[in-house]
């Protein structure tokens, strides 16, 4: 456990973070350790080894920022600019689905049905009717 | 002058800042079609957030925060799969090519490092990440990650035991 904690404490230690204290009781460690000197390495080796690390996006990196940003912009712009829009057409929509509502059931109020022969008002017809409508045109 | 949307300051700031928060988003998710989307994601929470931004910490800082929390989202949702997606088009990777016979050897090292840090777990990734690759102090990116500084401590060293197990024909 104390030897867990004087390996965290090397890594203060390298960024001149400890207390006086600390750094007399690492010292004092260091010398009883040998693999904490080891380790000292080899968190400086690894240091040196990673900070070299550099990376880069693709060309063009502030163009597609800013292409995205701007769309952006311009849709939060537009819904500035008509901001009754969305909440009308919902109001609008629901008028329209009531509205179609009502007439359905009036509809099969009058009709005593919803067929599609009561809606055409076709249902009280007879093929004989038929027959003799289209000959009287004729 | 960014704060009243001016667009060019802001693509100042992003210019400014690409490096770094490629650093961060690359260095958590390898060189990705994410990474990329990532970086982009990280300048547009910003630009929406700008009014918020009240200066307590250094703008690379908090750039770097949510970076750092974009990642762990994608790498969380798992999105990423295993394998490194390129993302370099035909020419770069032509230019590539000539930098292979120039410096193969610097190369064939750097990924083999980017190979060692992909494979820590998220959280050492990230500790990693910050410490050694961008070279913040503990203390800093324990702010940065929201963490104690014990917590931090403790990921580095068991990272760097990691670390040297995949590297150290290099340390």
């Amino acid at each position: 456990m104390k030897r867990g904690k004087f390996y965290r404490w090397l890594w203060m230690s390298e960024e001149n973070a400890l207390t006086e204290t600390r750094k007399k009781k690492l010292d004092r460690a260091m010398k009883k350790m040998p693999d904490l000197e080891k380790s000292r390495r080899e968190i400086r080796k690894l240091s040196e080894l990673l900070s070299e690390r550099d990376y880069h996006f693709r060309p063009g990196f502030v163009d597609r920022t800013m292409n995205r940003i701007a769309s952006q912009v311009i849709q939060s712009q537009n819904a500035e600019l008509f901001p009754g829009i969305a909440p009308a057409f919902k109001w609008i929509s629901i008028a329209g689905v009531a509205a179609l509502f009502i007439l359905v059931f009036s509809f099969y109020l009058s009709q005593g049905s919803l067929s599609i022969e009561s809606f055409f008002g076709t249902n009280s017809f007879s093929d004989d009717n038929l027959i003799s409508y289209l000959l009287y045109q004729n | 002058m960014a704060r009243q949307g001016d667009m060019n300051a802001f693509a100042e700031i992003v210019s400014r800042y690409e490096g770094k928060i490629a650093r961060t988003v690359i260095g958590m998710l390898g060189e990705t079609a994410e990474a990329d989307d990532v970086g982009q994601e990280t300048f547009i929470r910003f630009f929406k957030s700008i009014h918020s931004f009240r200066g307590d910490s250094s703008l690379g800082t908090y750039l770097t925060r949510i970076a750092i929390n974009l990642s762990y989202n994608v790498l969380k949702k798992g999105k990423r799969t295993g394998s490194l997606v390129q993302i370099w088009n035909e020419e770069e990777k032509e230019m590539d090519i000539v930098d292979e016979s120039q410096d193969h050897e610097e190369k064939e090292k750097g990924e083999m490092i980017d190979k060692a840090i992909q494979s820590l777990e998220p959280g050492f990734r990230a500790v990693v990440n910050l410490r050694l690759v961008q070279g913040y102090t503990t203390k800093e990116t324990a702010e940065i990650l929201g963490l104690p500084l014990g917590t931090v401590l403790s990921r580095l060293s068991r990272a760097q035991m990691q670390l040297q197990g995949k590297l150290k024909h290099l340390i």
